[in-house]
């Protein structure tokens, strides 16, 4: 194997020490992501109060802590993430992405599959199921799925 | 696909670290081309054999 000249050094940060672009977000950032959430909280949980006005109350702090976590981290990806770190222009080639690529789409048609068994078995047997129950289900589903799979493909593949 | 992408680096001092920094992927994505588990992406070839100043089929190998 002939030596081979490497092309022209690119900075490399020592090791254990992280990438110029890399940086913590100010604080107004982190300020900003907090308003963002619960903003966004608070409107869910108002929202729905208001359709189900004999407890307003109730239902819009019940809803309003539910979606403070997703809703939080909305807040970060929207305020705080754009603000640390570089932009990757090689993500796709990274595998974590064709991991993640792989394992959606296969939980994708997994889901499919069971939603169109379920459907059969529902109306050969008549049974009936609650949308509640069936939205969860297919969201347990989708996501179990998907953490196996990914799983599954990232021990194979690394 | 098969590569000596392990053989280059190891010769030019590169943790796999290093040489994902220089090729904007993640240091994951370095040891799975090494062990022939995942092959690059056309774009990622290239900068491969840029990166050790050669040319693609002199990395890999069908």
């Amino acid at each position: 194997m002939s030596h081979p000249s490497a092309s022209s050094p690119v900075d490399v940060p020592p090791a254990g020490t992280s990438a110029p672009a890399d940086r913590s977000a100010p604080w107004w950032a982190w300020a900003g992501a907090t308003l963002v959430a619960l903003t966004v909280a608070a409107s869910v949980g108002v929202l729905a109060g208001l359709v189900r006005r004999d407890d307003f109350w109730l239902v819009a702090v019940v809803l309003a802590v539910c979606v403070l976590p997703p809703a939080a981290l909305l807040g970060w990806f929207l305020v705080v993430r754009p603000r640390t770190g570089a932009p990757e222009p090689h993500a796709g080639d990274n595998v974590e992405h064709r991991w993640t690529q792989r394992a959606a789409s296969g939980a994708f048609w997994d889901v499919l599959a069971v939603a169109g068994l379920a459907l059969a078995a529902s109306s050969v047997t008549g049974l009936e199921l609650g949308g509640a129950f069936a939205l969860v289900a297919v969201l347990l589903l989708a996501l179990t799925d998907f953490f196996v799979r990914h799983a599954v493909v990232a021990r194979r593949e690394s | 696909m098969d590569n000596d992408l392990a053989a280059r680096r190891a010769a030019l001092g590169w943790s796999q670290a290093e040489l994902a920094a220089r090729l904007g992927v993640s240091r994951q994505t370095v040891i799975s081309i090494e062990r022939g588990r995942y092959d690059p992406s056309l774009p990622l070839a290239f900068r491969i054999a840029e990166v050790f100043g050669c040319r693609i089929e002199d990395v890999f190998r069908p």
